[in-house]
């Protein structure tokens, strides 16, 4: 595997588990009250938020077993999943009101990424 | 009955945490550290940082002047066992070494020239790995690391019982509040998000040793603990004969050897220059999480196959499995950054355990040892500073020390052991002469100051430092540096912290 798209596979799995994060934490009243100053969770959203969440992390783990191989692909996603949970538990501590914003705009990178790195 | 289970579990956990605590942070850091060893040593041999802008030769031109200077320099005697190492990505130098005396003699050569490489004499990064599982002191350190071991298991499965909202709690970290709420909610969410890897760590390192931590099992079934590695690893040796014989061209073999491996990565030559010479080449065991390295022998005078292992017995396969999961060759840099911040955010989880005991209790005193408590808290509270700014600074000066004494002084690797160990000493002292609080501050401001001012000591100095490395393009030196830096960052945004604390100013409040 060259340099770039080794970043590539890093980049993706990470951002696959960071968004998937964002997602699972929004799905929490209390935090979700907190990124969005304050308002409700209403619980159709909140069933919405965890499929995604969960399945952004099972798409995590198909990328990296892709970019690896099964048996340390799944080392390099869990070790991912648990930077990403610590990255997701900072962002909404430090800032907040971007919770959403940066967990979008990872998704859509990794998302990016990821359509990259399966053509070319 | 469950209140009290969680109590007794809550004094577990806070007991054997803060008396193993300390000795487990120093076990952490370093193993943290060991991950990037070999990276660390040549950090620590900036004689062996050359100029690494052209490509380098192949593997086959490497191996023959390898070869070479074996021939002309090794000891040729029974047992001698030849290796050659090529440089790589990983690995910026070519390796030779035999074994001289039960003792193993290496000498470094450059990949471009094939000169030796005069390289000062430091442990490297192996004494930290050595520390990190012997503490230096041979098998009973190593027992003793294994005790701290399951006391780490202790406290990882007493921690999830007293926890109790590991899901509720799962992403809160609440800074505003109280400053010992926000040191729990830290300590919580360190443990929690890291927990399949601590678990992992914790677990496969007591695995890792069953010669020491369980030797009747093997005793029952060999009589001679050897024979347990003679089952797993085929020995391809020839019986010494002690004639003479010239050592084929060993790169002539590479293509055969191919045939039955994938990436081969080293070779040894066992009884080199003699009649029975053996070439054994390995495979790089970078793309398996089971540490078996195959491997193919030759005879080293007809160039014969003697024999390929690729095939294992499956408890080797689970053994080498554990074994490869805690040392992590697996998996190139990826792996390596995962575990190193694995290892980072483990250390954290331990420190912040240390300071909430002492957070507690300035808070409201408990009392526990009577009325000696006051006492006994203050020897605490050095203690937990010795362990963890002591363990840092340990490091650091052993860094600083390998820049420092000079490069030909004699016995120069023993005067860095030396100043690695007596930091702690020093740290303890210091931490026991000034307030609990002011120690913090003290030594945090001087592991910063270590941490920055090294690249430009090193500049000072005249010695390879961050400038050049990175004219040379030798990134592995320039990683290690520049992640030495960035440490300085980490650990100078905690120095406000702790001012603050000092002047009884809470944690600023937002909102």
């Amino acid at each position: 595997m060259g340099n770039t798209s080794l970043l590539a596979a890093c980049f993706v799995t990470y951002a696959l588990a960071y968004a998937g994060m964002t997602a699972l934490c929004l799905a929490m009243e209390k935090h979700y009250v907190q990124a969005m100053r304050g308002a409700d969770l209403p619980a159709g959203r909140k069933k919405c938020l965890k499929v995604m969440g969960w399945s952004l992390l099972a798409l995590g783990i198909l990328s990296s077993i892709h970019g690896w191989n099964p048996t340390i692909g799944i080392v390099v996603w869990s070790g991912f999943v648990s930077v990403a949970a610590i990255s997701v538990v900072l962002v909404l501590s430090y800032f907040p009101t971007q919770v959403v914003q940066i967990g979008a705009s990872t998704l859509v990178m990794g998302l990016l990424s990821l359509l990259a790195l399966m053509l070319g | 009955m469950k209140k009290t289970f969680s109590l007794s579990m809550a004094w577990l956990h806070t007991w054997f945490g803060l008396y193993l605590g300390w000795l487990l942070f120093a076990v952490f850091l370093t193993g943290t550290m060991a991950v990037f060893e070999h990276s660390i040593t040549h950090w620590m041999q900036p004689e062996a940082s050359i100029d690494r802008s052209a490509p380098l030769p192949s593997f086959e031109k490497q191996l023959e002047v390898g070869q070479a200077y074996l021939e002309q320099h090794a000891l040729r005697e029974k047992g001698s066992l030849w290796r050659i190492i090529p440089a790589g990505e990983r690995h910026p130098t070519l390796d030779v070494g035999w074994r001289d005396k039960g003792k193993n003699h290496e000498v470094a050569l450059d990949p471009y020239s094939g000169q030796e490489i005069d390289i000062r004499e430091t442990e490297g990064g192996e004494m930290l790995t050595h520390f990190h599982y012997t503490l230096l002191a041979g098998i009973p350190g190593t027992i003793i690391v294994g005790l701290a071991a399951v006391v780490m298991l202790v406290g990882l499965i007493s921690g999830i019982v007293i926890h109790k909202r590991i899901f509720k709690d799962f992403f809160t970290f609440r800074k505003q509040s109280s400053s010992q709420r926000s040191w729990l909610d830290a300590h919580n969410v360190a443990g929690v998000m890291m927990l399949p890897f601590l678990l992992m760590i914790t677990y496969t390192g007591l695995v890792m040793q069953p010669l020491v931590f369980l030797p009747l099992g093997i005793k029952a079934a060999y009589e001679d603990p050897r024979g347990l590695r003679a089952d797993a690893v085929q020995s391809f040796d020839l019986p010494y004969v002690g004639e003479q014989a010239a050592l084929l061209n060993i790169s002539s073999l590479l293509p055969r050897a191919r045939e039955s491996l994938d990436v081969v990565e080293w070779v040894v030559i066992k009884n080199g220059g003699d009649a029975s010479a053996v070439v054994e080449f390995y495979e790089s065991i970078n793309h398996k999480i089971s540490a078996v390295a195959n491997h193919a022998a030759f005879n080293g005078v007809n160039g014969e196959l003697i024999g390929a292992q690729t095939e294992w017995r499956d408890s080797t396969y689970i053994f080498r499995a554990f074994v490869g999961t805690h040392v992590a060759v697996f998996g190139g840099w990826t792996v390596s950054w995962l575990y190193f911040i694995g290892g980072t955010v483990s250390c954290g989880l331990i420190a912040t355990g240390l300071v909430l005991f002492t957070i507690k209790r300035r808070k409201r005193p408990e009392n526990e040892f009577g009325a000696a408590s006051g006492c006994v808290y203050r020897l605490i509270e050095a203690l937990n500073v010795a362990a963890v700014m002591g363990s840092i600074n340990a490091i650091l000066i052993y860094f600083w020390a390998n820049r420092i004494l000079p490069a030909d002084l004699a016995g120069r690797s023993d005067w860095e052991v030396r100043a690695f160990l007596f930091t702690w000493l020093a740290s303890l002292a210091h931490a026991l002469v000034r307030k609990p609080l002011a120690g913090w501050r003290d030594q945090l401001v001087f592991a910063v100051a270590l941490c920055w001012l090294l690249p430009v000591y090193s500049w000072l100095s005249g010695q390879p430092n961050l400038l050049s490395f990175l004219q040379r393009g030798d990134g592995v030196a320039l990683g290690v540096e520049s992640t030495i830096v960035a440490f300085g960052v980490l650990l100078a945004v905690a120095v406000p912290k702790v001012s603050g604390a000092m002047r009884g100013v809470p944690a600023r409040r937002k909102g």
